[in-house]
């Protein structure tokens, strides 16, 4: 029992980082129509500004700051707030500069862009971040300590991930259901036309949207990196297949179901891993079982409903 | 004056033959440029190790050309595999291609050197190996496939025998790669381990690439195990130490050199320390030139550290310098001469290769990670 219980921690500290890489993909389906592939990208380059940030102001000392003082959670807050911010530009301006002027062109043509983009990104990093070629430990700002309860390991880094996705998804939920840009951004998700004829500014909230979602991105990027406490040039690429996976398999447009795709991911990972023999092997092949059925019996995902709509 | 004239006249015809015919001849004979290549993980992962080996395949080559060793000049080419096979293979169908490139030292990764086999074959160009540790690179019979790194074949035994007899590690679980290079590192140790009394009590395979291990690390954690082999490279190996330290698995962490990096280091922090792996990295101060080559290396102004590798690199330099001064720029005679190499000094003293192609004596040694440093496990 206690090792089910320890799959299910695991799992849903993977569904944490998997749900809000999910939810901007999702999202920016259902706003312009087209899948971003650098989302994940674009995660990776709020991690190293934040990296960035940190290596500034610790100037080249430890990286394992989980000793409390006034300069180090400044320094935490200031690379933590760095790595959202240009998060969020960096997305705002792949919105503007490669996604708004193809914004007649055939969904595909967007698709495509971003694979470029998020190869762009990948190979600068690589060549001009210092020693951008090799893994680079991310600073350990969690204590290490762990919590055993009948033979389960909580770390506080699963409290951490889980906990912050969790508030982040409440916030999200009241921001899209109750805030004028939610209704904004609904209301486009339901109907594009209908949306700007009623003086709602397409673009205004298309760029909020890249914003709010880019930065969803570099906090699921930055979760993943104080959980693994390494990151590398290519990290985003893996969260992206698993952002769009749990996207599909919710729904693509529907940020809950983005949510429950990103726990179901998670979860058939760590239960494939888990319990059969090497098998981790199989664990991407349960998942992609998993999403081409639901799509058979449900081709909009668990709990789509724009394609139907738009049709 | 008219003799004079005549006589000058004669000089100026002959100075002008010689210009246009001995002068061209005499400029390429001085110009002559033959170009010999690296070839490994210049991008992506493992790139740290293939510009160390690179550089110091380089060092070697430009010791050459500063000496005069040879009647022509060399030029060091490098391609970068990205570690992957088909990237790989485009490199070398390059090289294939420029008549000029007379030998090759490629890639460090043994999926990606197992690709490109067929085409060394096909164009007859040497791969002296400088890293790739698959025992199969030189056991198919292709004459073009040599090697002076050391290959798992001598690796392995030497693991198990100081992991059963010495450390006293009776069990093991075996966390691997699942690609060549972890199929070879699992298959070569465990007949070698069980047949010393060892027990392996899991085998579980990740893909490159992966970033979460606690799902197989939760199964294993609950076997108790004496020690966790990892068979696989760098950035998973750091990966996993961080996160066994993290699900409070307090047990041994060992290896092969495949993961014996600065990088790693850095990348599994305060986790990594007492890690303990197989190596066929020297260390510099047991080898006759080791000091010599550190000190040139950094005198030459190289960005980046020679890394663990890098000795293997400069001893494929050394090695087609004297394959170049021996046989002259040809492909096919290059190619047959390295197996009747049997007095070629390199930074690993003298040595011969064998009828495999493989430059011997091999160096086989154990090292442990201690204050954040590779250094040799004690006796």
């Amino acid at each position: 029992m206690d090792l089910i219980l320890q799959h299910l921690v695991n799992a849903l500290a993977l569904s944490a980082v998997y749900a809000l890489v999910a939810i901007g993909i999702s999202l920016f389906f259902g706003v312009i129509g087209i899948v971003n592939l650098a989302h994940g990208d674009i995660a990776t380059v709020g991690v190293f500004a934040s990296l960035a940030v940190f290596q500034f102001l610790l100037s080249g000392g430890a990286m394992d700051i989980t000793t409390l003082s006034a300069g180090m959670v400044i320094a935490t807050l200031a690379a933590l707030a760095a790595g959202l911010a240009v998060a969020a530009i960096s997305g705002v301006l792949f919105y503007r500069v490669a996604f708004y002027p193809l914004r007649a062109a055939p969904p595909i043509i967007g698709l495509l862009c971003s694979v470029g983009v998020g190869f762009i990104i990948r190979e600068s990093i690589l060549n001009f971040y210092p020693n951008g070629r090799n893994p680079q430990p991310f600073p350990s700002i969690i204590p290490p300590e762990l919590i055993e309860v009948g033979g389960v390991i909580i770390q506080y880094k699963h409290i951490f991930v889980i906990g912050t996705a969790v508030v982040v998804m409440f916030a999200l939920a009241y921001c899209v259901e109750r805030t004028r840009f939610g209704r904004a951004m609904r209301s486009i998700l339901n109907n594009r036309e209908v949306a700007q004829s009623l003086g709602v500014s397409t673009f205004k909230v298309t760029v909020a949207l890249f914003a709010m979602g880019s930065a969803l991105a570099g906090l699921a990027g930055l979760m993943n990196a104080l959980y693994y406490n390494l990151v590398q040039s290519d990290m985003g690429t893996l969260l992206t297949v698993k952002g769009f996976t749990a996207a599909v398999i919710g729904g693509l447009g529907n940020i809950y179901g983005a949510l429950l795709g990103a726990v179901l991911v998670g979860l058939i990972e760590a239960v494939t891993a888990g319990f059969i023999p090497d098998g981790s092997a199989y664990k991407d092949v349960a998942v992609f079982g998993v999403l081409i059925a639901i799509l058979i019996a449900r081709p909009n995902g668990l709990m789509g409903r724009l394609s139907a709509e738009r049709v | 004056m008219k003799s004079w004239t005549r006589t000058g006249f004669r000089i100026a015809v002959i100075a002008s033959a010689v210009l246009f015919a001995g002068g061209p001849m005499a400029a390429s004979a001085q110009q002559r440029v033959v170009k010999v290549a690296y070839v490994g993980p210049l991008t992506g992962p493992n790139t740290a190790m293939g510009i160390g080996t690179r550089n110091s395949m380089d060092l070697a080559i430009r010791e050459a050309n500063a000496a005069n060793a040879l009647p022509f000049k060399l030029e060091m080419l490098s391609e970068s595999d990205d570690s992957k096979p088909s990237t790989g293979v485009a490199a070398i169908q390059k090289l294939c291609n420029d008549p000029d490139v007379i030998a090759t030292s490629a890639h460090w990764n043994s999926p990606v050197a197992l690709a490109t086999i067929p085409y060394f074959k096909q164009c007859n160009l040497l791969n002296l190996v400088s890293g790739a540790s698959v025992d199969a690179l030189t056991q198919q019979g292709v004459p073009e496939m040599a090697r002076v790194s050391t290959p798992f074949g001598y690796l392995l035994p030497h693991l198990a025998e100081n992991l059963v007899d010495k450390l006293k590690f009776k069990t093991i679980a075996i966390v691997k790669s699942r690609d060549a290079f972890g199929d070879a590192g699992t298959d070569g140790f465990v007949p070698e381990y069980e047949k010393r009394g060892g027990k392996i009590v899991a085998v579980e395979g990740y893909n490159v690439g992966d970033r979460d291990y606690t799902a197989i690390l939760t199964k294993i954690r609950q076997l108790k195990p004496d020690a966790v082999y990892l068979a696989g490279l760098t950035t998973e190996a750091a990966l996993v130490v961080r996160q066994m330290r993290q699900l409070g698995m307090k047990m041994a962490f060992v290896g092969h050199a495949g993961w014996q990096t600065s990088t790693f280091i850095e990348a599994a922090g305060p986790a990594g320390e007492g890690a303990i792996v197989v190596t066929s990295l020297p260390f510099l101060d047991r080898l006759p030139d080791g000091a010599g080559y550190a000190k040139r290396y950094a005198a030459a102004g190289f960005k980046e550290p020679h890394e663990a590798y890098g000795p293997f690199g400069y001893a494929a330099g050394q090695v087609i310098v004297e394959l170049l001064r021996r046989h002259g720029p040809d492909r096919k005679a290059i190619v047959a001469g390295v197996r009747q190499l049997q007095d070629v000094k390199t930074i690993f003293g003298p040595g011969r290769f064998d009828d495999r192609g493989e430059l011997q004596p091999k160096y086989v040694d154990m090292a442990v990670l201690k204050g954040g440093d590779w250094v040799p496990l004690p006796k």
